[in-house]
């Protein structure tokens, strides 16, 4: 049976359902807070083998969950006769692909996407018109003249530094997820609703252009940026052989960068990935100030960009009432404090771009001083070697009884026996796992990435009046989250004000309800919201209820 | 060169790329040569006798004379002719020739035939400043574009050594949070991969039946982390005694390697400060009497086993030690715990020197803990140094 035409279809980039973590908890908390709008789900995906099971139930006004992915799952090596055929194919796909009348209108977006890539939005939407048309096949770039041509061209005027064998394989690379996203059936909605740019917020741009439906983008964290990263420590791409000899001469003090030409590529698409979706989109969403500047660097319209921050529920987070008071605190109706030994805790998935390792040697440094009780909580399977890292060096630092690995827990279960949370992430967004801590009452230390710094120390004068509600440190830097537990271990009330100052900070800015409504509106605005404009007032508060 | 119309989609053409040789090809230098070698081979099938063989032999490099001489031939092609000639008896000079006739007919580049050849864009200022002038790490890292620093992360990455890993810890301090993440992230790779090599040594030793060597390498890997600053601090004296093991069996398991073994115990206890460890595993192996070297009378080993260069390190890692016993407290466990075992970044250290001489200014790293600690020396954070004007009386 067909499913009924969603009101919003949300695109996200290998996340909800199959992942857990903070982005598929908003995109599950979003479907769960818009209970009168009925949402698709697409995912993009590499392979159909990377993705186990769905990790969260969808809801129930989740219409439909659909799957496209950038790559087919390996295939086994082929026998000699097969190998013999597939040479036939190829070569009759060599014969009959450069057939067509006209040139391909998609070639010529991606040729102007690589040569022009820091063009204005307006050749952005134009290279998008020309990618929407979805004109050219898979045996057309693999095999066709019209194909090889651009790849000449590109190797030219973008690339001419780069081995030209290398460049074909990494051209193949960068435009066959391309292609079959372009070619996906679009999943028909009111709106789209793009949770990242890349590869979901290009196929949400072009559905938009194809359907004439508006699009909002949101971003938690700046893929570009993310994917440069990544990019830069790629071992797959191969780099000029080094020529220095790797000493300790001059050579190694002076410094003339060789910037690999398949790693500037790589990057400049994905920068074009972001462009073309922030051209599409009617409206950009982001999480923090910082992350705002980062897109208006990256070539977003200022004027479509709105700040949204995540929220989380205070009512439901209520500090713990059977805590118990120190003797030296008075009965002033803030948080309760425990005695020692402080109870640490780290909060997410055990995966290294969460800094687990910092986060250990930090609780052992503390432990020479103060008496903890450390916490590992959060799900260890998704990257089985370095949890087991982890453990391993925990068993080395002989600090076992202290750190405990405890797996997995419930949101509501976790705050209750926590004084002070720890993040020692290396990259973040908006991190949800702080809000939660706010809201009941416990103080944070984290590294200064994505918006931590914002949501400790406050992001404009009046937030800043609240007071900070927990300590800022470099990240990688274990000795300052040890000084941090140190002096909150040494300073109850200090603690106390922090925590209190997490709350107020929450109650102000990062309501769950006020987030909903942002979006709410949003939908409302992209004309989602037909439930709503029917039954508004009984929907909104069956939400905020 | 001639060129032929492209596809009519494309719009483009296809420029065949034709090597054409000017003028024709005479062929009595190729065939005298053919034939000469022809006649060598008969000889030498022949006649099975050794006069035969050096006649042949002779006959061979008479072949290469019409070539060599011939005059219508350039001298490249001359040279391809005769190296044929040489390398591929009696069928050389025919494939010579053949590749010297050959007119191309590769595809090698594609374009409109009509276009103007792509404008070369002229180095701008930034870029003639940097082939100039080759800024200094630390600033190319602070004031490089983000594609600079990138690749100057992944560099140092790469390379691992003890100035690389100092580098990038300095990196963390920086005023751009970008590249601090970038630099942590490298750190943490290199910690991991070390880890992991580590891992896998500890399993096939424990295991048994590990493959000659295996001891040696596990006990350097481990030399070379504690060196470059990559063990986990806390870590260090069990890793240290750890690797002290591997190295006893890697003596034990080769006892002609010994000169190697011991450079890689002087490294590992001059890198935990026990130079008085490090200066007993170099005289085990060798005796200083004044200024000559001769076998330790202890050993079975002499001087004379152990290769100029390993002499030549092993003095190197003596005279280090000697100094290292006089200098520094190494009996403190709490030098030992604070220890960051990486040499200061030496342009750092040059370029702050530099910069008092020049400039009459004190450069001054400001308290709070924002800088990095290598060796003994404090090297201020990027975003917390000051210059301060000294004052003159």
């Amino acid at each position: 049976m067909k499913s009924p035409e969603a009101d919003v279809c949300l695109l996200v980039e290998g996340t909800y359902p199959f992942v857990s973590g903070g982005v598929s908890s908003w995109v599950h908390d979003i479907i769960l807070g818009h209970p009168e709008l009925r949402f698709a789900v697409l995912n993009v995906g590499s392979h159909p083998a990377a993705y186990g099971e769905p990790r969260y139930r969808l809801p129930d006004n989740v219409v439909g969950l659909h799957r496209v992915f950038c790559q087919e799952s390996a295939r086994p090596p082929l026998d000699g006769a097969a190998r013999a055929d597939l040479r036939e194919q190829i070569r009759g796909l060599r014969a009959t692909v450069d057939t067509r009348a006209q040139p391909s209108r998609v070639l010529a977006g991606l040729r102007r996407l690589h040569l022009d890539g820091n063009s204005d939005l307006e050749a952005h939407r134009s290279i998008l018109a020309d990618l929407a048309t979805n004109d050219l096949t898979l045996d057309e770039l693999l095999y066709g003249r019209a194909a090889f041509d651009l790849l000449t061209v590109v190797s030219d005027q973008a690339a001419s530094e780069a081995p030209f064998l290398d460049l074909f394989w990494h051209f193949r690379a960068i435009h066959v997820p391309l292609l079959r996203l372009l070619a996906a059936p679009i999943v028909p909605a009111a709106c789209y609703h793009a949770i990242a740019t890349g590869y979901a917020g290009l196929l949400a741009a072009v559905w938009s252009r194809r359907s004439d439906r508006p699009l909002a983008l949101t971003e938690h964290g700046i893929y570009a940026r993310e994917r440069e990263m990544e990019l830069a420590r790629a071992d797959w791409i191969r780099d000029a052989a080094e020529t220095d000899d790797g000493g300790f001469g001059l050579r190694t003090a002076t410094w003339a960068p060789h910037i690999s030409p398949l790693r500037k590529m790589w990057s400049s698409f994905f920068r074009g990935l972001s462009r073309l979706a922030y051209a599409q989109a009617s409206r950009i969403v982001t999480l923090s100030e910082v992350n705002r500047g980062k897109q208006i660097a990256d070539g977003a319209p200022p004027a479509k960009i709105d700040i949204v921050p995540n929220g989380v529920d205070l009512s439901d987070d209520a500090p713990s009432p059977g805590a118990s008071r120190g003797d030296d605190e008075p009965d002033d109706g803030l948080i309760a404090l425990r005695p020692p030994p402080l109870r640490v805790g780290f909060v997410g998935r055990v995966v290294p771009i969460k800094d687990l390792i910092t986060f250990i040697r930090a609780c052992d440094l503390a432990l020479h001083s103060v008496e903890l009780e450390v916490r590992v909580i959060g799900p260890m399977e998704e990257d089985p070697a370095y949890a087991t890292r982890c453990r391993d060096l925990v068993a080395r630092l002989g600090r076992a009884q202290q750190i405990a690995f405890v797996g997995p827990m419930p949101p509501a279960k976790i705050y209750g026996d926590l004084d002070v949370v720890v993040l020692t992430s290396f990259s973040e967004g908006q991190p949800l796992v702080i809000l939660e801590a706010y809201a009941r009452g416990v103080p944070v230390v984290a590294s200064d990435v994505g918006a931590c710094r914002e949501m400790i120390e406050g992001r404009d004068a009046a937030d800043q009046e609240i007071g900070p509600s927990g300590f800022v440190t470099r990240v990688a830097t274990p000795k300052e989250t040890a000084a941090a537990l140190v002096r909150l271990s040494h300073d109850a009330r200090l603690r106390r004000r922090m925590g209190e100052a997490g709350r107020r900070r929450v109650a102000a800015y990062y309501q769950r309800r006020d987030m909903l409504a942002s979006y709410r509106a949003l939908y409302a605005s992209m004309g989602a919201h037909r439930a709503l404009t029917t039954s508004g007032t009984s929907t909104s508060s069956a939400v905020e209820g | 060169m001639s060129s032929r119309p492209g596809p009519p989609h494309a719009g483009l053409g296809t420029i065949d790329v034709a090597a054409v040789r000017p003028g024709s090809l005479t062929y009595l230098p190729w065939v005298s040569a053919a034939l000469i070698d022809l006649t060598a081979a008969v000889l030498l099938i022949g006649h099975r006798s050794t006069p035969a063989a050096v006649t042949a032999a002779a006959l061979h490099l008479c072949a290469l004379v019409p070539i060599g001489l011939g005059s219508s031939l350039a001298s490249s092609e001359r040279l391809l002719g005769m190296a044929f000639t040489f390398a591929i008896p009696v069928l050389g000079a025919p494939l010579a020739a053949l590749s010297v006739r050959t007119v191309g007919h590769g595809e090698l580049v594609e374009a409109d035939p009509t276009a103007l050849p792509p404008a070369v864009e002229a180095p701008g200022s930034e870029e003639l400043r940097q082939l100039g002038e080759a800024l200094p790490t630390c600033e190319a890292l602070l004031a490089g574009t983000s594609d600079e620093r990138r690749a100057i992360v992944a560099t140092l990455t790469l390379r691992g050594d003890a100035v690389s890993v100092a580098l990038l810890r300095w990196a963390l301090g920086a005023p751009n949070p970008e590249l601090a993440v970038e630099a942590a992230l490298a750190i943490e790779e290199m910690t991991a991969s070390f880890e992991a090599r580590m891992a896998e040594y500890r399993k096939q030793l424990a295991e048994g039946g590990a493959p000659a060597g295996t001891a040696l390498a596990a006990a350097e890997l481990a030399s070379d982390a504690i060196e470059a600053g990559l063990a986990e601090t806390a870590l260090i004296p069990s890793l240290a005694h750890e690797a002290r093991g591997y190295f006893s069996h890697a003596l034990a398991e080769d006892p002609t390697r010994s000169a190697a073994i011991a450079i890689g115990r002087a490294r590992l206890e001059l890198a935990v400060l026990h130079p008085d460890a490090a200066l007993a595993a170099i005289d085990e192996v060798i005796a200083v009497e004044g200024e000559g070297v001769v076998s330790t009378a202890a050993g079975s080993l002499s001087t004379e086993g152990i290769e100029m260069t390993e002499m030549e390190m092993l003095l190197a890692l003596r005279d280090e030690a000697v100094l290292a016993t006089h200098a520094l407290p190494w009996e403190s466990a709490s030098v030992l715990a604070s220890y960051h075992p990486a040499a200061p970044p030496p342009l750092v250290r040059r370029r702050l020197s530099a910069a008092r001489r020049l400039s009459g200014l004190h450069t001054r790293g400001v308290t709070g803990g924002a800088g990095v600690t290598v060796g003994v020396v404090q090297v201020p954070s990027p975003s917390n140094t000051r210059e301060v004007p000294v004052e003159k009386p």
